[in-house]
């Protein structure tokens, strides 16, 4: 079977201007010169968004005041000598700290920003940022954050907060200039030895005379992909302005002679982020072809049924199975059930619904997740609709429908299952804890993700003492709504969400409690409003009492 | 060897199409300088002497050393005065033809110090600040 690459629908659409912008910093001349002025007519400099604004010290570097709108340059010009100080001085605390750290005899590797500054920018002022990141290994982590305390750096938030971070912890200097201390380079991946690679693959650069081990470029590729898709995926498609990952990725390619594209595929693979990566390179793909071909992707990724597969059954389930070339595909894979249910809409250009797209099964629930102008006259004509159509999805001109923007609703209802067979009755400090839950949906209407994917519904838990005072209350979330740009996502009554919970236990012996619940991002808790969920009791021990406890159970045993 | 000037390390210094700023790493503090000290700072680059820069810049501005000689002098000691530039024993990188082409009219060097920058940088570079300068000078009513 063949499938083409410009089948698969992309869950990140660059804009005009963004396009625009990105093909001016990366395409050679004389037609970056085309796109910048292209840029310029599309955009006014005063109502530009942050992430645009990160971009235009590349844009004054590259181009010069003679390149630009007159009545821009001061300004712009302006926002190069703000980003050159801001950047360099965040980088000059970054080293001086880096430097203690390394006097230390601690291993440390730059990564994100800072690796990509000193590899492929070399000027500070062209790649803005807030904070020096650095990997080190976990074993090393309270000798790191013992360093940092005693060099006018605090962690950024309560700490408490600390519970919730699986990969990294923000420290901050009185400057407020932070440095993130990761110890697995992704959040994505918290497996003890999954960096293991990352740490032998390390090449070193020169930082103010002293060398410096940073990733590779593959893994830079890697680390900036993923993080840019993450980043994405918790705000939502309605907001996709943060763009610099993007050049950041052109920028490793047009400073590396030969990308080792199979180890960065084989690292993909062995953290389960191909489709990730693969969305990202097609991201860069649909920019330009010379950057990444289209023949790359599909050499690594549409030649791997593996990796389609899964990626075609996820599209048929989500009624846009335009990939299918092969007809009897849809009979062998056989979408999986899933929880989050859909309905596509156009837009016309005043901004108004015109056209609506969904599988027929979920037109009962049209007139619920959408505001209605006119209730009786819509469900005649989508009555109508469905009459006329034998097709399994729908695609509706309609009229008197309006996105709904308040989704708080007044009556939580839900139920939560742990899945795991048998838990633990005790654990190391530290150690993380995976539940697999099965959530019900028990609510008499649909839970409906709002159009700015602000209020997320999410399982998450509350650490306890086992005197029920709450220690901390605010923990990662594992949201139930995969955000899609231009769909209204919905949970139906009845329905059962499958969703995998890590828990990060605490780092101090005792005895504690987790309580699960649901939370509504900026609406409430579902146990406020009288939702009751499990709770379970744990004891954290010391790895010396873990092994009296073993025996002690082997004995009773 | 002759009396020299160097610039001090922890100094960033670039020059922006004619426009030098210069960055005190160690202080935070940021700093600009009109185009006769910007130039004056390119030969301090190349560790000029003190009376190579007057010559130097007496032929570009075709000015006598007497004209020229306190406002420059004042600006190096400016310069001294906020540790951006130190006197050491050495060698200049001077060579005969630095500057040869170069044609100046003289206005005494000014050094602009900004000195809270913490601030500075608080401030949105795009509508907070004088649209014909530019960020970091600030609009008529940001600046208190």
């Amino acid at each position: 079977m063949h499938v083409d690459i410009d089948d698969i629908e992309n869950p990140y659409d660059l804009s005009l201007d963004q396009q625009l912008i990105l093909k001016a910093l990366s395409n050679e001349p004389p037609h970056h010169l085309k796109y910048l002025q292209q840029w310029f007519a599309l955009i006014d400099l005063d109502a530009i968004n942050y992430p645009t604004l990160k971009m235009i010290p590349a844009v004054y570097q590259r181009f010069g005041e003679q390149s630009l709108p007159v009545e821009y340059i001061p300004r712009i010009k302006g926002i190069y000598r703000y980003f050159l100080l801001k950047t360099n001085l965040l980088l000059s605390d970054g080293l001086c700290i880096v430097k203690k750290i390394l006097a230390a005899g601690i291993p440390v590797l730059l990564f994100k920003g800072t690796a990509l500054t000193l590899a492929y920018y070399k000027n500070p002022a062209l790649r803005p940022m807030n904070d020096v990141d650095i990997l080190i290994q976990k074993k090393h982590l309270n000798q790191v954050e013992a360093i940092l305390l005693a060099h006018d750096f605090h962690y950024r938030y309560a700490e408490t907060e600390k519970l919730r971070y699986l990969h990294s912890y923000d420290y901050v200097n009185t400057k407020q200039h932070g440095l993130d201390v990761h110890w697995q380079a992704l959040y994505e991946n918290t497996a003890a030895d999954i960096d293991e690679k990352i740490w032998q693959r390390a090449r070193w650069i020169e930082w103010e005379g002293m060398s410096m081990p940073i990733l590779s470029a593959e893994d830079l590729i890697l680390t900036t992909l993923v993080n840019g898709f993450r980043d994405l995926s918790l705000i939502g498609p309605h907001k996709t302005e943060e763009m610099h990952w993007i050049y950041d990725v052109i920028m490793i390619i047009q400073g590396e002679k030969i990308i080792a594209w199979d180890i960065l595929y084989s690292e993909a693979q062995a953290r389960g982020l191909t489709e990730i990566i693969f969305h990202g390179l097609r991201v860069i793909q649909r920019l330009s072809d010379t950057f990444i071909s289209a023949e790359l992707i599909h050499r690594f990724f549409l030649n791997n049924e593996e990796f389609y597969m899964p990626l075609l059954g996820k599209l048929i389930a989500e009624g846009r199975g335009q990939a299918i070339k092969d007809e009897t595909l849809q009979e062998v894979y056989v979408p999986a059930q899933t929880h989050q249910k859909y309905v596509k809409y156009y837009l016309n250009t005043q901004g108004d619904i015109e056209t609506i797209s969904f599988p027929r099964q979920f037109s009962p629930f049209i007139s619920e997740v959408f505001k209605v102008s006119h209730q009786r006259k819509f469900k005649k004509m989508l009555t109508q609709a469905l009459k006329k159509s034998k097709e399994n999805n729908l695609k509706v001109d309609v009229s008197w429908l309006a996105l709904k923007n308040d989704t708080a609703f007044m009556k939580h209802k839900a139920q939560i299952t742990i899945l795991n067979p048998s838990l633990k009755s005790h654990y190391l400090p530290g150690e993380m804890l995976v539940l697999d839950l099965s959530i019900l949906q028990k609510s008499n209407h649909c839970w409906l993700l709002d159009p700015e994917c602000k209020k997320q519904i999410g399982v998450s838990y509350h650490l306890f003492s086992d005197k029920n005072k709450v220690i901390a209350w605010d923990f990662m979330r594992q949201y139930f709504f995969a955000p899609q740009k231009n769909y209204v996502n919905f949970i139906t009554p009845g329905t059962h969400i499958r969703s995998q919970l890590t828990l990060m236990l605490p780092t101090q012996p005792g005895n504690y409690k987790l309580a699960l619940d649901i939370v509504q991002e900026g609406v409430n808790w579902f146990s406020k409003k009288g939702n009751v969920f499990p709770t379970m009791s744990i004891q954290v021990v010391s790895s010396d009492e873990s092994v009296v406890l073993k025996k002690n159970l082997k004995e009773a045993c | 060897m002759n009396l020299i000037y160097q610039i001090n390390p922890h100094i960033l210094h670039e020059n922006l199409e004619g426009e030098v700023i210069v960055i005190n790493l160690n202080t935070g503090m940021y700093f600009s300088m009109n185009a006769v000290g910007g130039h004056i700072w390119s030969m301090i680059g190349k560790n000029y002497t003190q009376e190579l820069i007057l010559q130097t810049l007496a032929r570009m501005c075709q000015e006598t050393i007497a004209a020229i000689e306190v406002p420059v002098n004042n600006f190096l000691t400016s310069l001294e005065d906020n540790t951006l530039i130190t006197k050491i024993i050495g060698d200049s990188l001077a060579e005969a033809d630095d500057f040869a082409s170069y044609q100046l009219l003289f206005a005494a060097p000014a050094l602009e110090i900004y000195q809270d920058m913490q601030e500075m940088l608080l401030l949105d570079p795009i509508h907070d600040v004088d649209e014909t300068t530019g960020w970091p000078h600030l609009k008529e009513e940001t600046n208190c």
